[in-house]
């Protein structure tokens, strides 16, 4: 029932990097951004070390939608007040893009 | 600083630079030392000496700019200067005249002193509206610093100045003016149908941003309401000012909210607690006056037209019963309930296929069924035989299907039983005139095991793979109507746990008690019988086969109730149920591109894997237009017709259309969108008001409109916003496009 949406975090060069993944129907799902928003937030919280100033989320999955920049706008809030920066990549390394949010 | 242009070339201009050094270095009355040493009276007399001695040597421009910006360092306190400054305003120079326009705008900002003083020196830099784009710039800069004062110049200018070209600047100045006051506003609406379209439209921007103001002051703005509404009235008489009409309009509605309710204020403060700019303030601000206004409107209106349906049919039930011919009264009455009773012809979840037949009697009743999903992954189906027949039965089960759906979706998850007797107490409230009851059970359905409620109907069927015989899931209750919740029978629910394969057969009364030439019912055996012949057909199959059967049994006599079965699976579909089901059609010519969806369980996989290749490619042909933007605009709509505008089973239309220099595309759901404003007219963005309302939960709905709004160029809406169209324009320069991919 989870439509495959997975999100990992680690902690590279002292920057916490969630990477989030999920099918098409992750978007079609009433409610799911607010799952998707409380899953960020909390692996945000759960491994963001205490002196990083920078969150970098990159997106796996190939599809978006509403749902997903509402989940964004919540953890770029989360950042914010701990006046951080969040930055979002879209497949990368494939993708070198990276948006400042 | 830049060398004077070759038209107005300085003499020695190529020595400028070191005459203006030395002439700072050894000017009696300039440089620092100076100006520490002598009072800011005693420094303008020196900086204005030194305007007079360079005005006599005309082409002394150096020693001109160098006293207006000192001039300029002093601010206010070189007040008594500004009518020299406002001289050299036309000084042969453009350097000159810009550095004096610059200096009159820092010694005059928030400029408080004598109005006339003010007005001069307004009316001296308006005077550059013809000139060179830095000096006309300066100039400009120069009235915006000088504030409130300047505004009575600036629309005095607008209505006597004969030069268009003047008056054209005054009215961008307007338009740029950070807060002009209501009472000075009111005389921009002499302009908004100005000969002149800029006139017109920096008018109307001035006056709707000055209306604007009033959010955050709305108590005091509504002593002003008859002022705003007379604006709003100039504003809506012209046809390409509809815009700042509608804006002004939705500051009246927030004032009057406001007015009207002291707590109205909530909607401010809230999106201010959630960080929000200002920009964003407003534009939500005005989305909840929107919604706020809509919804009430829209709960009216339900409310009215639910009144007048029922009249309607009740005057129409009268005219039938006045038909003595029977054939023609069933044939009637038939009509009636398939327009009003939605019987959901299938549904898939991915852990779980449900499906189901029914058959019509010859004298109608009131059989449906339908389903929710929940937010804690379960499904519930229902059931339900209203209790009659005939064309009233049908008219009950239209209203029972409506109240259950809204009773049973709403509100927290409660077990079926609690469901029940939710639904016995509101049918009973609402409906106590028509003196109905139902039967009806309710079903939870989670992965791996099944819960329910049953109100009278005949108990459910659980057939698992292993087993030859079906366990009947017993749960008992007297009519949901009819004091379900007042009577408890015990017991009160079942569940038992599932797992693939199994199968759930829900039929309603008029299956079992199909009546063979010996008044021999169908009854349970008959439906053992189909089920061991055919469980691993497709669960649609199986429902039509006992069907079949019961009809077989009854020597194929019309039925004389209702028949309903639905089927519930448990299991993942196999490809070939899946494939067999239509998800899509597509049909693509050179100008429109048009598809049929279905809304599936799943839906989202098929639609990407059939419509993302299909749409850009398709879009791809015709330049000037980016497929990721359509592409992106089409997903997000149809995410909404499938989340929020469909139910499964119903069916989606989408459709593609380019024009000489716009492609359209227009999406049209069964569901109506709850928020949508039917009043403001078409053609307008901002009437895409989320719908619900204004809550945390419901924000997403802000982020997919607003991402529409950005996405398309227009956003309209029609049908109660059962269809949307969105308008892109052709780009000529294809890099233009308005969002990177």
């Amino acid at each position: 029932m989870n439509d495959h949406l997975q999100i990992k975090s680690e902690i590279r060069d002292g920057i916490p990097i969630l990477e989030l993944d999920y099918g098409p129907n992750t978007m079609f799902r009433a409610q799911v951004a607010d799952l998707l928003a409380e899953k960020l937030v909390s692996e945000y919280r759960a491994g963001r070390p205490s002196h990083s100033v920078v969150c970098v989320l990159n997106i796996k999955a190939n599809t978006a939608g509403s749902p997903l920049v509402r989940a964004i706008f919540e953890l770029y809030n989360v950042v914010s007040a701990d006046s951080g920066t969040l930055y979002v990549t879209v497949q990368s390394p494939e993708n070198r893009r990276c948006k400042k949010v | 600083m830049s060398s004077p242009s070759s038209t107005e070339r300085v003499p020695w201009s190529a020595t400028g630079a070191l005459v203006c050094l030395a002439f700072t270095a050894l000017m009696p009355f300039g440089g620092a030392r100076a100006m520490q040493t002598n009072g800011p009276g005693q420094t303008v007399s020196a900086y204005l000496a030194g305007i007079k001695q360079a005005a006599r040597k005309p082409n002394d421009w150096p020693a001109k700019i160098f006293a207006a910006q000192g001039l300029a360092s002093l601010g206010s306190s070189a007040l008594s200067a500004v009518p020299d400054l406002s001289s050299l305003l036309s000084d042969r120079v453009p350097q000159v005249r810009q550095a004096s326009a610059n200096a009159i705008g820092q010694i005059c900002a928030n400029f408080k002193g004598d109005d006339s003083a003010g007005r001069d020196a307004v009316v001296s830099l308006l005077g550059r509206a013809n000139d060179r784009p830095e000096v006309r710039d300066a100039s400009a800069a120069a009235i915006l610093r000088i504030g409130p004062r300047a505004t009575p110049v600036l629309i005095s200018m607008l209505r006597t100045e004969p030069d268009d070209q003047l008056r054209q600047f005054s009215a961008e100045l307007l338009n740029a003016t950070p807060q002009i006051p209501l009472s000075l506003a009111k005389d921009l609406a002499a302009f908004f149908k100005d000969k002149i379209s800029a006139v017109r439209s920096n008018a109307a921007g001035a006056a709707t941003r000055s209306v604007e103001g009033c959010i955050d002051d709305p108590a005091n703005c509504a002593k002003l309401l008859p002022t705003i509404r007379g604006i709003e009235a100039a504003l809506a008489a012209v046809p390409d000012l509809h815009a700042n009409a509608n804006s002004v309009k939705a500051t009246v509605y927030y004032v009057e909210l406001v007015a009207a309710n002291a707590e109205g204020g909530w909607i401010v403060s809230f999106f201010r607690s959630q960080g929000l700019n200002a920009a964003i303030l407003s534009f939500l601000t005005f989305v909840a006056l929107i919604v706020t206004a809509v919804s009430a409107v829209n709960y009216k209106r339900a409310y009215h037209r639910e009144k007048r349906e029922k009249i309607a049919l009740d005057e129409k039930i009268a005219e039938i019963s006045s038909v003595s011919v029977a054939v023609e009264k069933n044939a009637i009455a038939r009509s009636v309930l398939k327009r009003f009773v939605t019987m959901p012809q299938s549904d898939e979840r991915p852990a779980f296929t449900i499906d189901s037949a029914f058959a019509s009697a010859s004298d109608v009743s009131g059989d449906f069924y339908n389903w929710f999903n929940r937010t804690d992954g379960s499904t519930c189906v229902y059931l339900v035989d209203v209790e009659g027949s005939g064309i009233d039965a049908a008219i009950q089960a239209t209203h029972a299907a409506k109240i259950l759906d809204r009773t049973l979706t709403g509100g927290d998850i409660q077990k079926a039983e609690a469901l029940l007797e939710k639904a016995d107490s509101v049918i009973s409230k609402e409906l106590r005139q028509a003196n109905i009851a139902l039967t009806m059970n309710l079903v939870e359905i989670y992965p791996n095991r099944v819960r329910l409620a049953n109100a009278g109907m005949p108990a459910p069927l659980l057939f698992r793979r292993d087993q030859a015989q079906p366990q009947a899931l017993q749960a008992a209750g007297v009519y949901v109507g009819g004091g379900y919740r007042r009577f408890p029978v015990e017991p009160r629910y079942a569940q038992a746990s599932v797992s693939e394969g199994d199968l759930l057969v829900l039929v309603s009364d008029g299956v079992v008690e199909a009546l063979d030439a010996n008044s021999g019912i169908f009854g349970r055996s008959g439906i053992e019988a189909v089920v061991a012949r055919q469980r691993d057909d497709a669960p649609g199959e199986i429902a039509n086969a006992i069907l079949a059967a019961a009809s077989a049994h009854a020597q194929n006599a019309p039925p004389a109730d209702d028949q309903t079965v639905v089927v519930v699976r448990f299991g993942v579909m196999s490809s070939a149920e899946v494939g067999a089901r239509p998800v899509v059609t597509i049909n693509l010519d050179e100008s429109e591109a048009e598809f049929t969806l279905t809304n599936t369980i799943n839906s989202a996989e098929a639609f990407h894997t059939q419509l993302q290749g299909q749409i850009r490619g398709w879009v791809e042909r015709v330049e000037g237009y980016s497929s990721g933007v359509i592409w992106c605009a089409v997903w997000e709509l149809l995410k909404n017709a499938v989340v929020h505008g469909s139910k499964r089973g119903e069916v989606i239309s989408l459709k593609l259309r380019i024009t000489k220099n716009k492609l359209e595309v227009e999406i049209e759901q069964p569901a109506e969108w709850r928020g949508w404003d039917v009043f403001l007219g078409d053609d307008r963005r901002e009437r895409l008001a989320p719908p619900a309302e204004i809550r945390q939960e419901s924000l997403d709905d802000h982020f997919g409109t607003a991402a529409l709004l950005r996405l398309a160029d227009t956003v309209t809406a029609s049908m109660l916003g059962r269809r949307l169209t969105l308008v892109f324009a052709q780009q000529v320069d294809s890099k233009q496009h308005k969002v990177a991919i």
